[in-house]
């Protein structure tokens, strides 16, 4: 509306502008002596208040004092408006003379901004906002710093802005406090601008972080199948089952290298190869080197998705449960075609001692040839299943092996001050190493017998590690029966 | 030998070696290769004296250091000691700054345009639109009321925020 007004000029101010009409001459005339008064006069408003009240005064009939206050009331809008034109006129002008880069390096230097930053610069001046409204300003959209404010309406204009610049879109907040989770207003519909077009805005776009954002399973998976050339994927906190999204990235992202979602502040099933053809889809995805995963995942999913995943590098998979850590024995098998660098399993909290120390002792005896950086701390320890409750346990003694035998590998086990049973650990570890099949139940019956008189002691002092791995021990014993 | 001239009639003369930095100026002394010495001169127009100077220190600074060979064989310390140099060198405000972008952008010197146009957004970032307004010296065409009743879906939301 305002650009309009400065293009098309009112009727009135043509007329004003043909320099023959008496008319405008008297106009003009009359405009200047008018305000002329108005900058000498510092009191105009009561002085002209009373002017107008006399004039009132003397006329007779009321219908002419009505279209005589309606004419004042125009008057002075029009009046008002057209001061604010010039205003506005006079300031572009100054400010496209002040500002000495042309539009196409001032957008250069915008392109380098980023959005907030650039957003508040384009609310300075017309010029600043034309620039500003380039397609290349918009190429990395990131509204994080903004996430309370920021609208659906927003975010969809700039995706629609950028076009065809769009590399990559971070939206959402990350809470401070991991506790605490705060959803920002945004919902998923903000990016259903990337399907416009038949989708070539999300073709093109290669990066997508999502934090905390509202978002139903079907329109987040349909949106992502529309990002074909999606590389690089975080979402975090989002109210939907992982598996879902991992089958789409899978089907439709073929050139996905990096995957990160988290959904471990929401109660979701978990994830087992039932439910993802792994096999067949991950293929699709050849360059997959980075897989973060925290959340409620089973061991035959786990140990297909990474006997699936070539070349993958990176597996993190902390904070996530429901897995016990089976799936590193099939690794560790057919381990010559792995390429896995960097495995962190921190804090899960199902993660069972015996495989973790079998998973050592493969390392020391030389498999997982390509490993570089592992983590197996765990805050609350290692659990030991079908053990008397609230016993976990570390493998200190199998963890002090590795670091002789592979000095290369940067391996961090930290963990709380349990009362340690690395005489029973080593017992873990002989009878796994000796017993590779799955018969584990008399195995495990047989061990936990063992550290059962040290765990009473240690039960009693700690009342909180008690209760969750009681907590775990049914979740995982639910597991066992489901999948079995 | 080259000698530039600047728009105010000020002579620089500079090394040709060193005046290829800037990829128009090599292309001209290409085009004239093996004419009168007269023809080594070269008119930079809409340059003003003092930027001249700034440029020339900055390709003698970089002279000594090309950054081809910086990227294979410098060493770390040289890398930093670089680096500092020109977050010095870009230290000024905003006038010569973009005086130096438009420099960088007609004689062809990439390495100065974009380390300029880096500076310049890092002097926009995280402001207020009365601060850019400040710092740019451009007069503020908007009001707050104007945005919030005129263009809602757009730009209002920025005056919600705040930069801490």
């Amino acid at each position: 509306m305002k650009m309009a007004s400065l293009r098309n000029p009112n009727p009135k101010r043509r007329r004003c502008l043909s320099p023959t009409s008496d008319a405008s001459l008297q106009m003009d005339r009359s405009l200047q002596s008018t305000l002329a008064m108005a900058t000498a006069d510092p009191s105009i408003a009561t002085s002209i208040g009373l002017s107008l009240e006399r004039i009132l005064d003397s006329i007779p009939l009321q219908s002419d004092k009505d279209s005589l206050l309606h004419g004042a009331v125009n008057l002075a809008s029009s009046l008002m408006e057209a001061a604010v034109r010039s205003a506005r006129r006079f300031a572009t002008s100054h400010n496209s003379s002040v500002w000495p880069l042309p539009n196409d390096l001032t957008i250069n230097v915008f392109s380098r901004l980023d959005t907030l930053s650039l957003c508040f610069a384009a609310a300075t001046c017309m010029l600043f906002r034309r620039c500003a409204s380039d397609p290349s300003c918009y190429a990395n959209i990131d509204l994080t710093s903004c996430a309370d404010t920021v609208t659906d309406p927003v975010v969809s204009t700039m995706i629609q802005r950028a076009g065809k610049h769009l590399l990559s879109i971070k939206l959402g907040s990350l809470p401070q406090n991991e506790n605490k989770l705060e959803h920002s207003s945004l919902t998923v519909s903000c990016l259903a601008a990337l399907k416009f077009d038949g989708g070539v805005t999300g073709l093109l776009l290669q990066k997508l972080h999502l934090y905390n954002l509202k978002v139903g399973s079907n329109s987040l998976c349909s949106i992502l199948s529309t990002c074909k050339s999606l590389s690089e994927l975080e979402i975090v906190g989002i109210n939907c089952w992982f598996v879902h999204i991992l089958r789409t990235i899978f089907e439709h992202c073929r050139s996905i290298e990096h995957i990160c979602l988290d959904t471990s502040h929401f109660y979701m099933p978990i994830g087992f190869l039932a439910e993802l053809s792994v096999d067949e889809l991950i293929k699709n995805c050849p360059l997959l080197s980075s897989l973060a995963l925290r959340c409620r995942i089973g061991d035959d999913l786990l140990s297909a998705i990474v006997k699936e995943a070539r070349g993958l590098k990176s597996l993190d998979l902390s904070g996530s449960s429901s897995f016990s850590g089976i799936f590193l024995r099939d690794l560790g098998n057919g381990g010559s075609a792995n390429s896995l660098e960097t495995l962190i399993l921190r804090d899960c909290m199902h993660l069972r001692a015996k495989e973790v120390s079998s998973f050592l002792s493969a390392i020391c005896y030389g498999d997982w040839k390509s490993l570089r950086s592992v983590d197996i701390s765990n805050k609350k320890g290692l659990m030991v299943p079908r053990g008397p409750s609230g016993l976990r346990t570390r493998c200190a003694m199998e963890v002090s092996q590795v670091l002789r035998e592979r000095p290369d590998m940067q391996l961090i086990a930290d963990y709380p001050p349990i009362r340690c049973f690395d005489s029973d650990c080593s017992d873990f570890a002989s009878s796994s190493s000796s017993d590779s099949g799955l018969s584990s139940s008399d195995d495990e019956t047989s061990s936990s017998s063992l550290p059962g008189s040290d765990n009473e002691t240690n039960a009693s002092s700690d009342d909180e590690t008690n209760s969750s791995s009681d907590d775990g021990t049914n979740s995982l014993s639910d597991y066992e029966t489901s999948s079995s | 030998m080259i000698t530039l001239i600047s728009s105010d009639k000020r002579k620089f003369h500079v090394l040709e070696e060193v005046a290829n930095q800037s990829l128009t100026i090599r292309d001209v002394i290409e085009d004239r290769r093996g004419r009168r010495r007269a023809d080594r001169i070269i008119l930079v127009t809409n340059i003003n004296s003092k930027i001249p100077e700034k440029v020339i220190v900055y390709w003698l600074r970089h002279f000594l250091m090309p950054e081809e060979i910086a990227h294979a064989s410098m060493s770390h310390k040289k890398a930093e000691k670089l680096k500092k140099w020109e977050a010095k060198f870009f230290d000024t405000d905003i006038d010569t700054l973009n005086d130096l972008i438009l420099a960088a952008d007609s004689l062809d010197i990439p390495s100065l345009f974009d380390g300029a146009c880096e500076k310049v957004s890092d002097i926009l970032k995280n402001r207020s639109a009365e601060e850019v307004g400040e710092i740019s010296k451009i007069e503020n065409e908007f009001t707050h009321e104007e945005e919030e009743e005129e263009i809602p879906s757009e730009n209002a939301w920025v005056w919600r925020n705040e930069f801490a």
